[in-house]
């Protein structure tokens, strides 16, 4: 017999129920809400950079512009200082404010001009030298300043007189009643607000641009060459700032790339005029939070790896290699191997039990076994003593029969003998005294002669009784009806002159020994049509009964003498009559042999009768299932 | 001319012969009844041996044999004429008191003629044995070859 293969990978019913798939979804349980904690910690950090970040760019950007706004102030109060010389401001020479005007530019090397305007835009003065005239009318500085007769800034533009980008600044020149009369502007150098925008220090990626209300980039970092001094209203980051002039928002910026703005306005007096924001990108934000992420994941596909073999292995080893050697010992036990053994060694733990318990079992079934081998080997052994025993009572038996065989051939031979002898010497003796002896002698004569006839057919009798006994009976098939026409046709003689009634029903065939059967038949009808003959009219009817599942039964019924019920009982014993024998001869074996016959084939023998009405002689024979022959 | 037929009766009984013998004669069997008393004589005088060598010369045209013999038994009697050539064309009647099966199936076997049974009744026996003797002895017609007593 092949063993069973302790392979623990070997299938062992579906996937989910089997132990080791069930192990290691335990051991990654834990795992989940571990990723879905790492997941939702890196958005927690996503998040918190975001806000870090917008917090960077809103200082950021309040730096930059505070430091832009100097310029503004700056500028402002050079200004309004000028403004308080009317020397200067009122002045009528141009040629003397043409050298204030150069002398205040070197001094201040931030500013590219200086000047005074009249109040209907010409150009008085200013430090860069004219050759016409100017008109600056449509510009914004000046359209402000006389608007709101305070300081105003300016959008971005290309000085007529500089050629330059640069930035005006413009400040009211009042008179003693409060009308504007003059304007006086500076004009800042553009480069300086993106000089001051690259000296902030900006995370990577980000970038710094100002703005003005048209929308026109004044200085840019980096890139500055490239944006500056371009007007950009399409694009959704610069409508943004003019729309929101104030706090974050997030978007991809002037040159596409998405980040988180922050915006600060500048304002002249109270309208921005100038917008400082500051862009960091958002991926660069995340970096560290997915930095983490994956660090996170990394370190926990680790742990759950290492949780798994650790798993694996446990379970290989504590779990599943006992438990699969457990199995294969069922088997083997099952298959019918009562030495079967776990194999498992005995610890502590509840496998341990389990193989302590499947053991005790084996040896229990083991002995058990044994116990039974033991039994069966005594129950052949009584089988064959009995059996011997049987076979030594047969011969026994067989040897008493044959006794018996040889006892009855005997009586037949020797019994009978004397019995002629003395009938024949009776009958001679009378032949030769004819006339010698008187009546009463040869009544004397006639007696013995009937004596010894008559002991000759009790033997005859008896030894036919005897023999009814000692055969074996055997099973076969009996037709009733023919055998009972047959004996009727063997009675021929003794029916001459007699006139019978026969009422013989369609009697069935039965199981028996048909020579036995006979013997009953026999004995039954001569009965019959022997106690029927005082009777003129004898009627004998012949029947069966088969009403019951368990025997079938049979009945002669003659109206013949009858007899007494009170004797009933007698009439089926030994040589046991109810008649004298001068009225009905006989030896009284007849209905013995019957209820013998019967006796042996399991039935019953019974009789009613009435004296001078007749008599009803019933037996059974049990049907073939019940049949204990 | 009638010829005496030799009638062999073999039987051990006494009074059975003297019932035998009465019967034979109250019917006026003349036969000349040879009668010997166990197997080992009957056989004996059928192979005129001994004290029968110098019998008469012939067979008998019927034997009747009882079963029941002393020294050598009946059924033995019977297998040995069965057997011999010149012997076995002489008839044998069993006449005996058993009808028991065994016993008449191995005297058919053995080739017997013929199996009677000696009843009680005197009258019964006698008219058998009246028919044995009007049958074998007179209606018969012994086997040619068989030399007739004298």
């Amino acid at each position: 017999m092949t063993e069973m293969p302790q392979n623990p990978d070997a299938a062992s019913g579906p996937i989910f129920s089997r132990m080791r798939t069930r192990l290691i979804l335990l051991v990654l349980l834990p795992v989940i809400p571990m990723l879905a904690l790492t997941f939702y910690t890196n958005l927690e950090e996503r998040q918190n950079e975001r806000a870090r970040v917008r917090e960077g760019a809103e200082a950021l950007s309040q730096l930059a512009a505070a430091k832009e706004e100097n310029f503004v102030k700056n500028t402002r109060q050079l200004l309004a200082t000028l403004a308080e010389f009317p020397f200067l401001v009122f002045s009528t020479n141009r040629m003397i404010c043409e050298t204030h005007f150069t002398n205040l530019c070197r001094l201040s090397p931030d500013y590219q001009n200086f000047g005074l305007i009249e109040a209907d835009g010409t150009l008085f003065c200013s430090a860069v030298k004219t050759n016409g005239r100017v008109n600056v009318s449509d510009r914004s500085y000046f359209q402000r300043v006389v608007e709101t007769r305070r300081f105003a800034i300016g959008d971005f533009q290309v000085s007529r007189l500089t050629h330059l980008p640069s930035l005006n600044f413009s400040y009211p020149v009042l008179n003693g009643e409060g009308a504007l009369v003059r304007v006086l502007f500076a004009s800042l150098k553009l480069s300086l607000l993106n000089d001051e925008a690259a000296q902030i220090l900006l995370p990577n990626g980000a970038v710094i641009n100002v703005i003005d209300r048209t929308g026109t980039v004044l200085a840019q970092f980096p890139e500055p060459e490239r944006w500056v001094g371009q007007s950009l209203t399409n694009i959704p980051f610069v409508q943004q700032i003019l729309k929101q002039h104030k706090g974050t928002f997030e978007g991809p910026g002037i040159d596409g790339v998405p980040r988180l703005y922050a915006v600060t306005p500048i304002r002249d007096g109270n309208a921005p005029s100038l917008f400082v924001s500051v862009g960091i990108p958002v991926h660069v934000s995340f970096a560290r939070a997915d930095f983490i992420l994956v660090r996170n994941l990394t370190v926990l596909s680790l742990v759950g790896l290492l949780t798994l073999a650790a798993a694996r292995f446990y379970g290989q080893r504590y779990i599943l290699k006992p438990v699969v050697a457990l199995v294969a010992a069922a088997k083997r036990l099952a298959d019918g191997d009562l030495k079967a053994r776990s194999g498992i060694s005995y610890g502590g733990g509840e496998l341990s039990q389990l193989a302590r318990a499947f053991d005790g079992m084996a040896d229990t079934l083991e002995k058990r076994q044994v116990e039974i081998e033991r039994a069966q080997a005594a129950i052949n052994q009584i089988n064959s003593e009995l059996e011997q025993r049987v076979k030594d009572r047969t011969a026994q038996l067989e040897g008493l029969n044959r006794e018996l065989e040889a006892f009855s051939y005997s009586v037949s031979h020797d019994l009978r003998a004397p019995l002629r002898h003395i009938d024949g010497f009776a009958q001679m003796l009378r032949k030769n005294s004819v006339g010698a002896l008187d009546e009463k002698s040869t009544r004397y004569l006639g007696v013995i002669g009937d004596s010894a006839k008559r002991m000759g057919n009790l033997i005859d009798d008896l030894l036919a009784f005897s023999r009814m006994g000692r055969r074996e009976i055997s099973d076969v098939v009996v037709d009733t009806g023919a055998l009972i026409r047959e004996i009727i046709a063997e009675l021929e003689t003794d029916l001459r002159g007699r006139s019978i009634e026969w009422s013989i029903a369609d009697l069935p065939q039965i199981r028996g020994d048909s020579a036995m059967l006979r013997v009953v038949w026999v004995n039954l009808i001569s009965n019959a049509v022997k106690y029927t003959r005082p009777k003129e009219a004898a009627r004998i009817e012949i029947g069966f009964e088969n009403n019951s599942s368990t025997e079938t039964i049979f009945y002669i019924r003659d109206n013949g003498v009858g007899f007494d019920m009170q004797y009933a009982d007698n009439l089926f014993g030994v040589f046991q009559r109810l008649h004298r024998d001068a009225e009905f001869e006989g030896t009284g074996i007849g209905l013995a042999s019957v209820r013998r016959v019967i006796n042996r084939h399991g039935g019953r023998t019974w009789a009613e009768g009435q004296l001078n009405e007749g008599a009803s002689f019933y037996f059974s024979i049990p049907k073939p299932t019940q049949r204990k022959l | 001319m009638k010829e005496l037929k030799r009638i062999l009766l073999v039987e051990d009984s006494e009074n059975d012969i003297e019932l035998t013998l009465e019967a034979l004669s109250e019917f006026n069997l003349a036969n000349e009844v040879v009668v010997v008393r166990d197997g080992a004589e009957a056989l004996d005088y059928l192979f005129s041996r001994n004290q029968f060598a110098s019998r008469p010369a012939g067979v008998p045209v019927v034997v009747l044999l009882d079963l029941k013999l002393p020294k050598v038994t009946g059924v033995e009697v019977l297998r040995q004429i069965k057997s011999e050539p010149l012997m076995k064309v002489i008839p044998v009647v069993i006449v005996t008191s058993s009808r028991e099966e065994p016993d008449l199936r191995r005297c058919y076997e053995l080739g017997c003629n013929a199996y009677v049974v000696k009843p009680v009744d005197f009258r019964q026996f006698a008219d058998a044995i009246k028919k044995l003797g009007c049958f074998w002895a007179i209606l018969n017609e012994p086997a040619p070859g068989i030399k007739r007593g004298n």
